[in-house]
C-alpha cells in the first residue's frame, strides 16, 4: 500500500501554492498593466506580449521536463518520475494553449487577421497537438503502468522532434517577416524589457505553483488507484 | 541442434529473414494491409481532384498542389497500412511471442519497419505515376532524385508509425489514434516532403530543394533511433 | 531432486509493481538445473507474473531475474532467452500461416541449425497433428492451438521450460501427450518450472512446490513433503490468512 495517502494538497502546502500563484499573477499584472509603457504603434494591445512570451517559454519548459521524466520513468520504472511527467504535460498543455489564444488576439490587431502561419504559432499548434495526444493516451489507457510506460515514450518522441519541427517550420516560412519579435528586440524600451522580465517570473512562479498541485494530484490518484487495484486483487483473491 | 542456440551474426541476418518472410507470406495470402492502403491512397487522389477542382486549374496552380496532396495520400496511406499490420501481430499476443524469442529488440524493430517502408513504396509505385496523370503533370523529370526524396521520407513515416504503431496496438487502438499520435510528430518530414518534390516537380534537382532533403534525412536518422531505442519500452511491460 | 550442476533460474529479490500494486515482492529463489518446480496458489498470488518474469516478458521494477547466470535485462540477455521455452495463456501462433510454417519460423527465430522442415514434421507428430500439418492455423480449436503452442515451446530444447496451466484447453489425450512430453524434457535434463491448478495431477512430476500468496512466497519445500491435499490446503490457508506459511 501506499505511504503518501495522508491527505489531499495538504493545508500548509495548498497555502504556499496559493500564494505563489497569486504573487507571480501579480508581478505578471504590474509589469504587464501598470509599469510598462503604451507601445506607440500597437496600443495597448501590445502588452499581451508580456503574457504571450512566458507562456510560450512555460509551455517549452513543460513539455521539456516531461521529455525528462519519461526517460527517467523508463530507466527506473519508478511511479514517482510518472506522476511528474503527468503534471508536466498538463501544465505544458495548458500554457501551450494560453499561447495559442493569444497568439491570434494579438495578431488580430497588429496583423488584421485572426491567424498567420508565423512559425512561433505553427510550431506553437504542432508542439500542442503532440501532447495532446501523450494526454489522450493516457485516457484511452486501462492500464496505470501501460499508460505511464506510452505516455513516457510519446513524451521522449514529442520533445526529442521538437527541434526538427522549430528548424523546419522556421525553414518553410523563410523570410517572411517576423513583425516584431527578431527585429524588435533590440529596439525594446527598457522599462519593456523590465515588464518582460517580470512578465517571465511572474509566468514561471504561477507554473511552478500549478506544477506542484498537478503532481500533488496526479499522486493522490495514484495512491487511490493503487486502493481500488489492491481492493479488487483481494477479491480475486478469494 | 543444440539447445537453444543463440544467435550468431548470421544467425540474427537468418531469424530476422524468417520473420519477414512470414509476414510477406500474410501480407500475399490477405493483401490485409496493402489493399487497403492502395485504395485509401487513390481515395485521397480522387478526393482532392473534385474537391479542389481541378479541371478549372491552371498548370501552374495544379503543380503547387500536388506535391502537398501526394504527400497526404502516402501519409494516410502508411497510417492505415501500418496499423493494420501491427495489430494483427495482437491476435495470440504474437508480439509477446517475438519478443520472448531470442531474436534482439533492434532487430525486430527493424523488421517491422522495413516492412512498414515496403509496404509504402509499393503504394507510391502506383500514387506518383497516378498523381502525375490526374494533376496533368510535366513528365520530364529527375525521376531517379524524386524516388530518393520518396525512400527517405517514407522510411522516416515508417519509423514513426512502427514505434507509434506498436503503441497503439497495445492499447488496441487503430488508425485514427496512430493518425493523432502521427502525424504533428510527422510534420517536419511532411513539409520536408512536400517542399523538395515542389521544387522537383518544377523541373529542379534536389540541390536546389536544399535544405529539406538533408531535413529528410535528418528526421528519418532521427526517428529510426528513437524506435530502436524506444521499442523495446513500448511492447515490453 | 537436483542435479547440482548449477542454477538454471535465480530470483535475486526480484519485486514487480504495477503502478502501485505489488504483483511479486521481494522473492528470492533459485532453480537448480534439471530440477522441477510446481507453482501453486490463489488467483492473483502473483503466479504467472512470476513465470513471465522469469521469461524476460515482464521486467522486474526491483532486483534480478538470471537465465543460466544471465541477467535477462543485460546485454547478453538474448543468449538467455534462446534456452528458455514458454507457454502463456496464449498461442503466439500466425492465423495466415500453417501448423508447419508455424514451427518452423519458430524454429528460425530461436536459431535453431539444420533441417528445421524435418523438426517440424517430428513434432506434429510428436503431438498427434501430422495431419494437419499443412493447414494453416485459423480455425484450429483451442486444444489443437494448445498442442501446437507446446511444440512451439519446446521444439527448440529448451534449458530452463516455463508452463502457465498447460492443461488448458486440453482433451484426456492431449493431457497424456502433455505428461509425455513433461516426462520427456526431464530425462533430457531440462530445467521445469510450471504453474497448475490441479495439484494433484502436477505433483507427482515436481521436486519442489512454491506456494505463491499476495505476490509473496509462502511456501516452498520439497514436493514430497506433503500429499496433493496436504498442498492443496496449504494454497487455500494461505488464500484466506496472509503470510501463513510452512
Amino acid at each position: 500500500m501506499s505511504e503518501r495517502t495522508s491527505s489531499a494538497l495538504g493545508r500548509p502546502a495548498a497555502i504556499a501554492c496559493g500564494a505563489l500563484f497569486l504573487a507571480g499573477a501579480l508581478l505578471l499584472l504590474w509589469g504587464a498593466m501598470l509599469y510598462a509603457p503604451t507601445e506607440k504603434v500597437m496600443g495597448d494591445v501590445q502588452r499581451i506580449f508580456y503574457f504571450h512570451v512566458p507562456s510560450a517559454a512555460n509551455a517549452m519548459l513543460g513539455f521539456v521536463l516531461a521529455g525528462v521524466a519519461g526517460l527517467a520513468y523508463l530507466a527506473t520504472r519508478r511511479s514517482g518520475w510518472d506522476e511528474i511527467g503527468r503534471a508536466a504535460v498538463e501544465t505544458g498543455t495548458l500554457w501551450a494553449t494560453i499561447v495559442l489564444v493569444t497568439g491570434p488576439i494579438w495578431a488580430r490587431s497588429a496583423w488584421g487577421t485572426w491567424w498567420t502561419w508565423e512559425p512561433r504559432l505553427t510550431t506553437s499548434l504542432i508542439t500542442w497537438l503532440i501532447f495532446l495526444g501523450a494526454m489522450l493516451v493516457r485516457k484511452v489507457s486501462h492500464n496505470a503502468e501501460q499508460s505511464a510506460r506510452l505516455a513516457s515514450v510519446i513524451a521522449i518522441v514529442g520533445v526529442l522532434n521538437l527541434p526538427v519541427v522549430y528548424l523546419s517550420v522556421h525553414w518553410w516560412r523563410g523570410n517572411h517577416p517576423m513583425i516584431f519579435k527578431r527585429g524588435a528586440e533590440g529596439a525594446l524600451a527598457p522599462e519593456m524589457w523590465t515588464a518582460f522580465v517580470a512578465g517571465m517570473i511572474g509566468v514561471t512562479l504561477m507554473h511552478v505553483a500549478l506544477l506542484y498541485a498537478a503532481w500533488r494530484t496526479a499522486q493522490l490518484e495514484d495512491a487511490v488507484s493503487a486502493r481500488e487495484r489492491l481492493a479488487e486483487h483481494e477479491e480475486n483473491g478469494r | 541442434m543444440s539447445a537453444g542456440a543463440a544467435h550468431g551474426a548470421g544467425g540474427v541476418a537468418r531469424a530476422a529473414s524468417a520473420l519477414f518472410a512470414a509476414d510477406l507470406r500474410r501480407e500475399l495470402r490477405t493483401g490485409e494491409a496493402l489493399v487497403p492502403m492502395l485504395m485509401f491512397a487513390m481515395i485521397v487522389l480522387v478526393v482532392a481532384g473534385v474537391t479542389f477542382n481541378l479541371p478549372e486549374m491552371g498548370p501552374d496552380d495544379r503543380r503547387r498542389l500536388a506535391p502537398g496532396i501526394l504527400w497526404t495520400a502516402i501519409a494516410f496511406a502508411m497510417l492505415v497500412g501500418q496499423a493494420r499490420a501491427l495489430l494483427v501481430d495482437r491476435d495470440e499476443e504474437r508480439w509477446q511471442g517475438l519478443l520472448l524469442s531470442p531474436l534482439d529488440r533492434t532487430a525486430l524493430f527493424a523488421v517491422k519497419w522495413l516492412e512498414g517502408l515496403l509496404l509504402g513504396l509499393a503504394v507510391e509505385l502506383l500514387l506518383v505515376p497516378l498523381t502525375v496523370v490526374f494533376f496533368d503533370l510535366p513528365p520530364g523529370l529527375h525521376w531517379g532524385q524524386l524516388a530518393l526524396a520518396l525512400l527517405l521520407g517514407t522510411g522516416g513515416l515508417a519509423a514513426l508509425g512502427t514505434l507509434l504503431g506498436s503503441l497503439t496496438t497495445s492499447l488496441g487502438r487503430g488508425e485514427a489514434m496512430l493518425s493523432i499520435l502521427v502525424l504533428p510528430v510527422a510534420s517536419p518530414i511532411l513539409i520536408a516532403g512536400s517542399m523538395t518534390t515542389a521544387k522537383l516537380l518544377a523541373g529542379g534537382t534536389l540541390a536546389d530543394a536544399s535544405p529539406w532533403p538533408a531535413v529528410l534525412l535528418a528526421t528519418l536518422g532521427l526517428n529510426l533511433a528513437l524506435g530502436a531505442l524506444l521499442f523495446e519500452s513500448v511492447l515490453v511491460e | 531432486m537436483s542435479t547440482g550442476a548449477g542454477v538454471a533460474l535465480e530470483f535475486r529479490s526480484t519485486g514487480r509493481r504495477f503502478g502501485a500494486v505489488v504483483a511479486l515482492a521481494d522473492a528470492t529463489l533459485t532453480v537448480g538445473a534439471g530440477e522441477a518446480l510446481l507453482i501453486l496458489g490463489p488467483n492473483g498470488a502473483g503466479k504467472s507474473t512470476l513465470l513471465r518474469l522469469a521469461a524476460g516478458l515482464t521486467r522486474p521494477t526491483s532486483g534480478q531475474v538470471l537465465v543460466d547466470g544471465i541477467d535477462l535485462r543485460g546485454t547478453r540477455a538474448g543468449r538467455a532467452r534462446a534456452a528458455i521455452g514458454f507457454l502463456g495463456h496464449r498461442s503466439f501462433l500466425y492465423e495466415h500461416l500453417t501448423a508447419k510454417e508455424n514451427l518452423e519460423l519458430y524454429a528460425h527465430l530461436y536459431g535453431v541449425a539444420g533441417d528445421t522442415g524435418a523438426l517440424a514434421e517430428r513434432w506434429l507428430a510428436k503431438i498427434g497433428m501430422a495431419r494437419v500439418a499443412q493447414r494453416t492455423v485459423r480455425g484450429f480449436s483451442r486444444g489443437m492451438m494448445q498442442r501446437l503452442a507446446l511444440a512451439r515451446a519446446l521444439q527448440h530444447e529448451p534449458r530452463l521450460v516455463l508452463l502457465d496451466e498447460p492443461t488448458t484447453g486440453l482433451d484426456p489425450e492431449g493431457r497424456a501427450r502433455l505428461d509425455a512430453l513433461l516426462d520427456e524434457q526431464r530425462a533430457r535434463g531440462a530445467t521445469l518450472a510450471m504453474i497448475s491448478h490441479r495439484a494433484e495431477a502436477a505433483l507427482p512430476r515436481a521436486d519442489r512446490v512454491l506456494v505463491l500468496n499476495r505476490g509473496r512466497i509462502a511456501a516452498l519445500g520439497p514436493a514430497a513433503e506433503r500429499d496433493a491435499a496436504g498442498w492443496t490446503a496449504l494454497v487455500a490457508a494461505a488464500g484466506t490468512a496472509p503470510g501463513a506459511a510452512a
